[in-house]
């Protein structure tokens, strides 16, 4: 029964945030400081990530595709993988621990030292300067992001494939590029945008209703990384079957 | 927010814009979307691996996509295939080309590949269907691979087997050339050997004529008086043109027989060559040896040579007579009768037509003289002395006859002697030497002619 009572109050929040998001006056000033904290500080985690997901997947694949002899596919094999699921879902994940912690700790630490009332009491719509803010600076962070562990993956792959074959850097990218379709590309990016989405909304919840004093506060940020992660890994198979039923394979 | 970290924010969205835009274009670009295009058809049969968006390429260069693959309305009809490919690659593009669907690699995608058409050949326009050939699948490759090996293996198998035959009717070709040259060259050496036997013989002949010749010339002898008779000296002539031509004959044809040898043996000569030169050469020594024989067989019977022939040992007992014969004209200064009596009572038995036969008695009674007899030369002359009693009964010559018959055709077929060294004398009853010593005797008498140089301790006369 609690959890029921959850799940639909998460999904009144849900529901009031996109309204919200849409709905005059927009908190501009707040949404671009919170996607610098968001986005821009998320930078080189993500970098770095990419980089290092984008090595390992290249040595995995070369050791696949080489026992076939196909070591001039491993370009277009890492590019698919990095592009379709890969990248997506790895930026997800780590920007769900990153941001999601980050925000739960945040509006939970406002909600007991009673900021977030105090905003009311001036006057200030503390949703809409609070959540909706943050929901849609991840909603932007993710696809910009998720590109930048695309490009940093394959990069990662590139310094692996030219430290065995010396292959030239545009015609590794070119190479890759060939089994790369628009219905790879963009269905995979923008569906980041629902997994930032979830990830500022379940993050904004958890901190936004959190209770028992500081100890309230360290469990909104546990519970937000964790609830985000799952509700984000159930989405992406929702989206993929999606992407799927509109461009099958 | 100070303008620091609004600058930051910029570059994030814009980096992250960039990067994202950069995936499209190189995409796009890929996919041709930002040049002029043009779009061509082709058909196939079945479209393996194909799919919209698969690559097309002409002579190996990315060149466009596919854009549609229709299915065919009946069974026997095509897939029908549309393309989007690059205006610059056109010209390359003409009616006669070819589009084929192939795949890179075992692993690879599969992709179209056009050939490049002939310069004779014009552009394709936009719209236009180009020939499709049907991809090759790896199944169908080891099939044909498979059916290809079979057909080797029995290819194989059948040259092996057509060898073998060739190489064993070669050597049974090669035998049989053996065979033949041995036996030409036998035949060849025999006939040579024979031809310079016969010449020598027919030289000395002649020499010996021309001794007697001369003697007769000089006027000795009763001969001499005869060389008046024009007639006789026209003769003689005849008869020494004759033994010439006969032995320039010879020469020539042994001289034919040696370059027929030298032609087989040289480097140009050929069979055929040799075997119609073989032929030739053996009719004419055919037509010499009967010239010669006839020739020799004139001058046996001439009576200026008669007995230069008697004393060799030439004998025609057609022209002796029974007197003559008994009185040892055979046998001159040279040569010694060996004569073996046999009864025939031993030898004969009569059938009850009057008919005689030879006994198996008489049989091993023969045996036993020859086997006394084969010890002397093979060429001494045997003649079968045949004798009958007028007791007898009937003509005692034809018995005689009879009886000399039989066992001369039972030596002929036992002894394998010479017809023409062994012949019969039929004398009736009268037996001058006979050891029943009344001058007569019944049966025969195997009278063997050995010369005096080869005669060694034999009894001149037995009885068996």
């Amino acid at each position: 029964m609690h959890l029921l009572v959850v799940v639909g109050e998460a999904a009144r929040f849900a529901g009031r945030v996109i309204v919200e998001s849409v709905r005059p006056p927009y908190e501009f000033r707040e949404t671009l400081r919170q996607l610098f904290e968001l986005g821009c500080r998320s930078v080189p985690l993500i970098a770095a990530s990419g980089f290092a997901v984008g090595i390992v997947l290249s040595m995995h694949t070369r050791a696949s595709l080489a026992r076939f002899g196909a070591e001039a596919l491993i370009p277009a094999g890492l590019a698919i993988a990095l592009v379709r699921e890969t990248g997506p879902l790895t930026a997800g994940l780590l920007l769900s621990g990153r941001i999601g912690a980050g925000i739960g700790a945040e509006l939970g630490a406002m909600k007991v030292t009673e900021q977030i009332d105090a905003l009311e009491a001036t006057a200030v719509d503390s949703f809409r300067y609070l959540v909706v803010t943050r929901v849609i600076a991840c909603v932007i962070a993710l696809p910009l992001l998720t590109s930048l562990m695309n490009f940093t993956g394959m990069f990662g792959g590139y310094v692996a494939e030219t430290s065995i074959t010396g292959t030239p850097f545009q015609a590794y990218f070119r190479q890759a590029f060939t089994a790369i379709e628009f219905s790879d590309l963009i269905p995979a990016t923008l569906k980041t945008m629902v997994f930032g989405f979830i990830i500022a909304s379940v993050a904004s919840y958890l901190g936004i209703n959190t209770n028992s004093g500081t100890e309230g506060v360290g469990r909104a940020s546990t519970q937000s990384v964790v609830a985000s992660s799952i509700l984000l890994i159930a989405a992406n198979v929702l989206l993929v079957r999606i992407i799927f039923f509109f461009y099958p394979v | 927010m100070n303008r620091m970290r609004s600058a930051l924010v910029g570059a994030f969205v814009l980096v992250g814009l960039l990067l994202f835009g950069t995936g499209l274009f190189l995409i796009g670009d890929r996919r041709l979307l930002f040049v002029e295009q043009f779009e061509i058809n082709s058909t196939f049969g079945k479209v393996t691996g194909l799919e919209v968006g698969t690559a097309v390429t002409v002579a190996g260069l990315a060149a466009g996509e596919v854009l549609e693959i229709t299915l065919p309305s009946r069974p026997s009809d095509r897939f029908h295939v549309r393309m989007r490919l690059r205006e610059d690659v056109r010209h390359l593009i003409r009616a006669d080309s070819t589009a084929g669907v192939q795949t890179d690699g075992i692993v690879g995608n599969a992709f179209i590949q056009i050939s490049v058409g002939t310069d004779a050949s014009p552009p394709v326009t936009a719209g236009d269907t180009i020939t499709g050939i049907d991809p090759i699948e790896f199944a169908d490759l080891i099939q044909e691979g498979r059916d290809t090996f079979r057909t080797v293996s029995q290819e194989i198998i059948d040259l092996q087997d057509d060898v073998s035959g060739a190489v064993a009717a070669l050597t049974e070709t090669v035998e049989t050339a053996n065979g033949v040259i041995e036996n030409v060259g036998q035949d060849l050496e025999t006939l040579t050997a024979t031809g310079s036997r016969i010449a020598t013989d027919v030289e000395g002949t002649i020499a010996d004529l021309r001794v007697t010749v001369n003697d007769v010339g000089n006027g000795q002898g009763s001969i001499g008086r005869l060389l008046t008779d024009d007639t006789l000296y026209e003769r003689l002539t005849g008869i020494g043109s004759e033994a010439q031509l006969a032995v320039r004959n010879l020469r020539e044809t042994t001289d034919r027989a040696r370059a027929a040898v030298e032609g087989f043996t040289g480097p140009n000569g050929t069979s055929q060559q040799i075997s119609q030169t073989l032929r030739n050469t053996l009719a004419e020594v055919q037509e010499v040896t009967s010239d010669l024989a006839e020739g020799t067989e004139a001058l046996k019977r001439n009576f200026l040579f008669r007995g230069f022939f008697r004393q060799r040992g030439f004998f025609d007992l057609d022209t002796i007579s029974t007197q003559a014969y008994q009185a040892g004209i055979l046998e001159g200064d040279d040569r010694t009768a060996l004569r073996v009596w046999v009864d025939a009572g031993v030898l004969f038995a009569v059938d009850p037509d009057g008919v005689q036969r030879l006994t198996e008695e008489g049989r091993r009674r023969i045996d036993s003289v020859m086997a006394d007899l084969v010890r002397y030369p093979r060429d001494s002359p045997l003649i079968v002395e045949g004798y009958a009693d007028a007791s007898e009964g009937g003509a005692p010559y034809l018995r005689s006859v009879d009886r000399a018959q039989l066992v001369r055709g039972y030596l002929l077929q036992r002894f394998r002697r010479q017809a023409t060294l062994t012949d019969i004398m039929a004398l009736g009853e009268s037996a001058p030497d006979s050891p029943r010593g009344d001058g007569r005797w019944s049966g025969v008498a195997l009278t063997l002619f050995v010369r005096n140089d080869a005669l060694g301790a034999f009894a001149n006369t037995s009885t068996r």
